[in-house]
């Protein structure tokens, strides 16, 4: 019992912490936000695991984590809002060459981090020639040039 | 059809192309996020001061009814984790130096040393009795233990024969 109390508390901790800390920070892995993701993991292992060091808690652990992915997935399929509320959900930061401002700041992306994504994607060279960037769920920036 | 970057009522407005958003909502998540923030910077201030074990929230002193019984403890535990508890017991040198932990406390807690060695160990349906050589002055008992229950965990402290100091835990899981 103590194995899927720890595994489903800790699932449901990270899932609320990535989800709070927000996409822009922890989907674009940057060599330090990887380290730290190691970090992360290092400390949850102990909370995780307890003193029970044996080959049948680390396979309930396992078990438990993989079941509550799949409840959540099979949650999120059936309440859309939720998958919506937990997922995030894409949104337009750039129409016709005119940055959307307020929401670029909102969702912590500035026209660097846009005009970067502009020329590696696509060889654009200015705002203008951007007819749509959309900030994705994934946390990437997708750009659609201007024909 | 020119957006306009600066009307507030333009900015807001979900769009439909090239996709389907839903402003209403990503605003209400943006407020979540930020509701988030806060509970994890409130978090982080109560750990610096104790909240969740050793800091000055934490550390309190019980007596006993007579004063001849200090136990200073921290009151937030970690269930598994070590922990300290000092015990001041100022017995004049006629008497036996002895101290006795009630059966909820040798339950919730695994002792696990004893500084200094208790000459005599006995276990009673009043809990373990440990007596100590007299030192003629007062006796600093240091104890190690490790909560094995969860949540509240109380007990009591009691000398050979004086009134007893009660210990309120809380052991986070």
């Amino acid at each position: 019992m103590d194995a899927v109390l720890r595994a489903g508390a800790i699932y449901i901790f990270l899932l609320l912490l990535f989800r709070i800390s927000g996409r822009r920070t922890l989907s674009e892995i940057t060599t330090f936000d990887f380290v730290l993701l190691l970090i992360i993991g290092e400390a949850t292992q102990q909370g995780l695991l307890g003193d029970d060091f044996s080959v049948t808690n680390a396979l309930l652990i396992v078990a438990t984590l993989i079941v509550m992915d799949i409840v959540l997935s099979l949650f999120k399929e059936h309440v859309p809002i939720a998958g919506k509320l937990l997922d995030g959900m894409p949104m337009v930061l750039v129409e016709n060459g005119q940055p959307l401002r307020d929401r670029m700041k909102k969702a912590r992306v500035d026209e660097y981090d846009i005009m970067e994504e502009a020329r590696r994607a696509q060889g654009l060279e200015r705002m203008d020639q951007i007819k749509y960037a959309v900030l994705e769920v994934s946390g990437a920036i997708s750009i659609v040039p201007k024909d | 059809m020119l957006a306009d970057s600066d009307d507030p009522e333009k900015t807001w407005e979900s769009r439909s192309y090239p996709i389907t958003e839903d402003m209403g909502l990503q605003r209400v998540t943006w407020r979540i996020e930020r509701a988030g923030w806060a509970v994890l910077a409130m978090v982080t201030l109560a750990a610096l001061l104790g909240a969740f074990s050793e800091g000055p929230l934490s550390s309190t002193t019980a007596t006993g009814a007579d004063g001849r019984l200090e136990v200073h403890y921290d009151r937030f535990a970690h269930h598994d984790a070590g922990m300290r508890m000092e015990i001041v017991l100022r017995e004049d040198a006629a008497r036996q130096a002895a101290i006795r932990l009630s059966p909820s406390l040798t339950r919730g807690f695994s002792i696990e040393t004893i500084h200094p060695a208790p000459a005599e160990e006995s276990g009673g349906p009043d809990g373990h009795t440990y007596v100590f050589k007299p030192t003629g002055g007062p006796l600093r008992i240091q104890i190690d233990l490790r909560p094995r229950q969860r949540w509240l965990l109380r007990g009591e402290i009691a000398t050979a024969d004086g009134p007893p100091a009660a210990v309120t835990m809380f052991a986070y899981p």
